[in-house]
């Protein structure tokens, strides 16, 4: 199948940029999002494949008391 | 917390009736469609198309109150 | 792997998770993004339909096409009336190729996930919203290489008092900004909204019908009815796509020429 040369950089170019932005945005997100209290001890959560444990999460309520 | 619980469920049904707009307005662009074309029927070249967008458009603002519904059914703490 | 056993379906939601097929043992970096889960799986299913579009129609790359090719022309040329209609002016033909990647993409997806049991693409929030921020981002990156600080005109409409315009800018950038968000979550949530109605719809048919005979015979009326839904849905699948492509040629004759 033929190649034609139609420019994808030099009009697209914005989009790119706009494509990476995004990609690092919504992974600091999902990241951020995925450590929140309610799913930290989710077993779903990709903490537990590299060596995580469980995260006793009264812990910080007993530092607040005291 | 059952009331939490409770007060989601009814919230979620509570927000559903905001889809009368939706309706309301589909029917709308749809009325003007119908009178656009009884007058001149032009209609396969600018009317049709026209119409299409403005039903999913009006329909877009409908569904944004059912993902507010579906966001207090389906999650948070 | 052993994911594939459990194939009952508890709840309504349940069609819109995406489970992992294969995915590879790497300790020491986070290789999670190249699992083959179901997301990628349909994604792979869109490229080869789209690609298979073309390759079995064009009777070996002839110029005069074949009758099955007729129906790819007829989506290209759609595409190029409408950008034409929309932007027109001489830059037109820079983007038609991406607004027809887009149209192509939601429209294979969309009619992908009407098969039953199958998985909505299109219906995955974090993906569209995402896709949408990045279009819109883009376009506004765009707006600011090529008209510098005189973008900002595109938020005075033509002849209003001097008196309005602090408003007016502040609203109209408002609804701007709400574009990046709107665009995407229009798309995911009209494609969610009617697929969880049929699911629940057939589910609550299925315990209908079964109960005894009289209520089967019974129940081929408002089984006509659930048709008419699965209907009405084909129709949006393939009108989303069409209204997609139609507000990002707007958004581009906006920032291209700024009104």
């Amino acid at each position: 199948m033929k190649r034609f040369p139609t420019p994808i950089v030099k009009p697209l170019w914005p989009f790119f940029i706009a494509a990476a932005v995004t990609y690092y945005g919504v992974s600091k997100f999902a990241d951020a999002y995925g450590n929140t209290d309610e799913y930290i001890n989710d077993p779903r959560n990709p903490r537990f494949a590299k060596g995580g444990k469980i995260v006793d999460l009264t812990k910080n309520k007993e530092t607040m008391e005291e | 917390m059952q009331l939490v619980l409770a007060a989601k469920y009814i919230g979620a049904g509570i927000s559903a009736t905001g889809l009368i707009g939706a309706g309301i307005g589909i029917a709308i662009v749809f009325a003007a469609l119908i009178n656009g074309v009884s007058r001149n029927p032009s209609l396969r070249d600018t009317l049709f198309p026209m119409a299409i967008l403005g039903f999913a458009l009006s329909e877009a603002t409908g569904l944004f109150c059912l993902m507010i519904s579906f966001m207090l059914m389906f999650m948070g703490a | 792997m052993l994911n594939l056993i459990n194939t009952f379906i508890n709840s309504p939601l349940d069609q819109f998770e995406s489970q992992t097929f294969f995915s590879i043992f790497t300790p020491f970096m986070d290789m999670n993004n190249f699992n083959i889960t179901t997301f990628a799986l349909y994604t792979f299913i869109v490229l080869f339909i789209i690609i298979s579009l073309f390759m079995f129609t064009n009777n070996n790359n002839m110029i005069m096409g074949s009758k099955w090719f007729i129906t790819q022309e007829m989506i290209y040329d759609t595409m190029v009336n409408t950008i034409k209609n929309q932007m027109g002016g001489k830059l037109w033909g820079f983007y038609m190729p991406f607004i027809y990647t887009f149209f192509m993409f939601i429209l294979v997806s969309n009619l992908l996930s009407m098969i039953p049991y199958s998985f909505a693409l299109t219906a995955q929030f974090v993906f569209i919203i995402s896709l949408s921020f990045m279009v819109w981002l883009g376009m506004t990156i765009m707006g600011f290489y090529k008209h510098g600080l005189v973008f900002f005109a595109l938020f005075v409409p033509q002849g209003t008092p001097l008196v309005l315009v602090p408003l007016l800018v502040l609203i109209e950038m408002m609804s701007y900004i709400m574009r990046s968000l709107s665009l995407g979550l229009r798309l995911a949530a009209n494609v969610m909204a009617g697929h969880l109605l049929m699911i629940i719809l057939g589910g609550l048919l299925m315990q209908f019908m079964s109960i005894n005979i009289l209520t089967t015979i019974l129940g081929f009326i408002p089984l006509l009815i659930i048709l008419c839904v699965v209907m009405l849905e084909f129709a949006i699948a393939m009108i989303q796509s069409y209204v997609w492509t139609v507000l990002m040629a707007s958004y581009m004759k906006d920032v291209q020429y700024l009104h």
